[in-house]
């Protein structure tokens, strides 16, 4: 299906329905699980603070997918160069720094009344995560300064394939060193420790975030394609006439 | 309602909802601009209008 994927035709003849569809499942599913989750019963450790557990989880889960997307993308790109890869991983970039960005700021925002911090520089966990932010910030402004473009992308690709060993780093960070961030809770072994008030809402708006992206990020890509199409005619014309 | 909470509550939900705000506006103003481009640079082509700027 990907190496299909890879003919911009069919690319985007599977993107014109794939990305609305995308789009109503991430509005759903969001403002179901904003209606739940603003509805939930105070935590009795954390109070109301706990409600900002439904945008700053599924963000970091969309910031770190994003970020993954962006890899395998630029994988096929370097390997197999498939042009549409090379566009996906362009317009994926943007997207993962403003979900890491968005995780950032709910979780200082979170960690304020709860840590009695709004950042710690000794936490695995936070500085991974802007090591990510700044991954995202690095491949948008590597692929900008090299005129070339061919060069461009591929001196991007090799930071984004570089940049793959924080992904777990960032996922296990809490278990290789003590950190003031929560250990894993949700995702492991035995079950999750969550209870089912909290879970639910917390599923859906996850999926409403992943959703979103995959519909945003299509639609970049298309974008992309356009310009390089655009850009390929302007320079047919400019050569032929 | 969330008493001294509400402002991290509040400003977590307005982070969010201003980053989603920029990610769709961006996509959707790029992705109107992409294809208004080449609708006008293939419509020139098949007319055999096409203007070049030359140096």
């Amino acid at each position: 299906m990907i190496a299909s994927l890879a003919n911009p035709h069919r690319f985007m003849s599977v993107s014109r329905w794939l990305a609305p569809v995308l789009a109503l499942m991430a509005a759903g599913l969001i403002a179901a699980g904003l209606w739940l989750g603003l509805a939930v019963p105070p935590d009795y450790q954390q109070g109301d603070t706990v409600k900002i557990m439904f945008v700053h989880v599924p963000a970091a889960w969309t910031a770190m997918s994003a970020y993954a997307a962006l890899g395998a993308a630029s994988f096929f790109s370097l390997v197999f160069r498939h042009t549409v890869a090379d566009a996906a991983a362009k317009a994926a970039a943007p997207l993962g720094a403003a979900f890491t960005g968005a995780a950032l700021v709910t979780g200082s925002l979170w960690g304020r009344p709860m840590w009695g911090t709004w950042w710690a520089w000794g936490d695995s966990r936070l500085v991974s995560v802007l090591v990510l932010f700044l991954l995202f910030l690095g491949y948008i402004a590597l692929r900008a300064s090299i005129e070339d473009e061919a060069k461009a992308a591929r001196a991007a690709e090799i930071l984004a394939l570089v940049g793959l060993v924080n992904l777990p780093v960032i996922k296990f960070s809490v278990d290789w060193w003590n950190t003031l961030h929560q250990g894993e809770s949700i995702f492991r072994a035995g079950g999750s420790l969550i209870a089912p008030v909290y879970l639910t809402p917390l599923i859906l708006m996850g999926g409403g975030y992943m959703a979103a992206f995959g519909a945003l990020w299509l639609v970049r890509t298309r974008a992309e394609i356009r310009r390089r199409r655009a850009l390929a005619l302007t320079l047919r014309a400019a050569l032929g006439g | 309602m969330m008493g001294r909470y509400a402002v991290f509550v509040l400003g977590a939900y307005g982070a969010s909802l201003a980053a989603f705000a920029w990610m769709v506006l961006d996509t959707l103003v790029r992705g109107r601009a992409a294809r208004r481009a080449l609708e006008r640079l293939e419509a020139a082509e098949s007319g055999g209008l096409v203007e070049v700027e030359r140096p």
